[in-house]
């Protein structure tokens, strides 16, 4: 039997589970595919479906990366590696604005303008940048950094190019399908 | 048995293949069938216990930018959500929370949670009466549990409350993640029952089969959530420049998160849902593929008829706010269909986004709360 993971769920049948009935390979086939289908797809719990309203906005001045939103920390289960993340953003003003999705083993505390010097020796990040005044979703992964706990930190920066200004509207975080 | 059974931290896919396979063939190549090993069983086991115990729930979340969310010496607000709990397993709660010191007074400041009347599960005090100079540099972390206990399953609703200015720039509320499971409170199976050269009978698979069933079908994924300030505990007239709520005055549909979008696209404002291969059923039949998000809607509308829409890639629900009745909940009577063939990052309208359109009547209408939840067929 090899590892199957992507068949939906099809509850298996008591008929053959009652006590001192034979037990046939199909009911532990049919239960370790629906256990590995948990893991890999129906089980991923979402972190955060997340809108931001008032919009959550690029500094409004300046041209250095800015520490933009502080995410208070979940647990992501132990073997996943990597979350999907979803990000709705449009650029409001100028050419140009980029975003980074970071995660940290710890939290990110020390100030508003950024300082990736400040950065514990374990993080990841993810960026993507609003270049057009209509809606877009980025699509993106990102890999899970974690010490010695199950937590991770989550935040948001953002970059402005001259005279520009961005915003986020939506962010989805879960994990990624394996 | 012990009190307490351990949850395996490491996740792996199950491959039964040298344990669990209907024939084998002997040296010589002829076929011979193979009774099941009862360390197929005593995987499937310690699988579902690791299930049970590590894979917590986000339940509930909330963001403010610091810079709204800083509102000084006057806001105390309230936050209302709900969630589906159906899945009663003695789950303790973690609320987590990134919060600001007040600026000025005197007197506990700290959060709780708020059911209907205080409860003593709270954020211990925080009392530091100093102008912040540093939105980011003041941060600190604070959390409480909130213990499950007996409370009845389905949509239920709680509350985020905060006293003498402490001010939350996030909050999120998870399962607690288990080292092991209490067998006085917690659903768990027995490994030891499917012991090395032990006689395998079906029943030793039949705790197994119920308590993965139920954990497959009620430990579902939250959607989305969303959830207004109230100031002192009351809902506000809402403004579309802090977070007290979400007005329009539209007769026609208008997207909550921009109101000059009128219809769904690609990449309109909305939800991005998980969904491949999360549905329940035959995959070769098409009608089953689908997972379904039910959703609800706290709000009022003062003058005329509101309406609600919620609008994913197979179907919309709508739900109607009563005119002239007070905040209230109102529950979408039919599911938002997911549909579970269409890969998570998909950039097409079949992407499984949903989006959130509200109208009105006459007057205003006001949201304070937003929750979806899956639920399967």
């Amino acid at each position: 039997m090899a590892v199957t993971k992507n068949d939906q769920y099809c509850p298996p049948s008591t008929l053959e589970t009652a006590a001192d009935d034979g037990l046939s390979v199909r009911t532990i086939r049919e239960l370790a595919a629906a256990m590995n289908n948990y893991m890999a797809w129906a089980g991923r719990h979402k972190l955060r479906g997340q809108p931001f309203m008032p919009h959550l906005e690029s500094p409004a001045s300046g041209t250095t990366e800015t520490l933009v939103q502080p995410f208070a920390p979940v647990v992501i289960p132990d073997g996943v590696n990597t979350l999907q993340f979803h990000a709705g953003h449009y650029l409001g003003t100028g050419t140009s604005v980029t975003w980074k999705l970071y995660l940290m083993e710890w939290m990110y505390w020390l100030d508003e303008a950024f300082d990736s010097a400040a950065l514990s020796p374990s993080y990841s990040t993810a960026l993507w940048s609003s270049t057009s005044g209509t809606h877009d979703i980025e699509d993106g992964t990102i890999a899970v950094v974690k010490g010695v706990h199950d937590y991770v930190w989550p935040f948001i920066t953002a970059e402005n190019a001259a005279s520009s200004r961005a915003y986020i509207t939506t962010l989805d975080i879960y994990p990624a399908a394996a | 048995m012990p009190p307490y059974v351990p949850a395996p931290y490491f996740q792996s896919f199950l491959d039964l293949a040298s344990v669990c396979k209907n024939w084998t063939q002997t040296p010589a190549g002829t076929d011979r069938r193979m009774a099941n090993h009862a360390s197929a069983i005593r995987n499937l086991a310690t699988t579902l216990n690791r299930l049970l115990a590590r894979y917590p729930r986000t339940m509930a979340w909330m963001a403010t930018q610091p810079a709204y969310a800083y509102n000084g010496a006057t806001a105390n607000p309230l936050y209302y959500y709900r969630y589906r709990d159906n899945w009663v397993n003695g789950r303790t709660l973690v609320a987590r929370l990134l919060v600001l010191p007040r600026e000025s007074g005197t007197g506990d400041a700290y959060a709780e949670n708020y059911g209907g009347s205080a409860s003593n599960e709270e954020t211990s005090v925080m009392n530091w009466t100093v102008t912040s100079a540093n939105l980011f540099r003041d941060l600190r972390q604070a959390q409480f549990t909130i213990e499950r206990g007996a409370a009845s399953g389905g949509a239920l609703q709680r509350g985020l409350s905060t006293y003498n200015n402490y001010t939350v720039i996030d909050f999120v509320l998870q399962d607690q993640a288990l080292s092991d499971l209490d067998t006085a409170s917690h659903d768990y199976v027995d490994p030891n029952l499917a012991k090395a050269g032990a006689e395998v009978l079906a029943d030793l698979l039949e705790d197994v089969r119920a308590k993965f069933h139920t954990l497959r079908t009620e430990n579902l994924s939250q959607a989305f959530c969303w959830m207004a300030q109230w100031p002192a505990g009351s809902p506000a007239t809402p403004s579309s420049s802090d977070q007290t709520g979400l007005v329009t005055t539209s007769s026609t549909y208008v997207n909550i998160l921009d109101q000059t979008v009128t219809a769904r696209s690609a990449t309109s404002p909305g939800f991005c849902c998980p969904a491949y291969a999360a549905g329940r059923g035959n995959v070769a039949i098409s009608a089953n593929q689908i997972l379904n998000v039910m959703a609800t809607a706290q709000g009022q509308a003062p003058s005329g008829t509101g309406m609600v829409k919620f609008e994913g890639p197979l179907n919309s629900v709508e739900v109607t706010i009563t005119a002239a009745a007070g905040v209230a909940w109102y529950d979408a009577a039919s599911a938002i269909q997911l549909d579970t063939t269409v890969d998570d990052d998909d950039a097409t309208t079949a992407r499984n986004k949903i989006d959130i359109f509200f109208k009105v009547a006459a007057g205003s209408l006001y949201l304070y709360g937003l929750n979806g939840w899956y639920q399967l067929p």
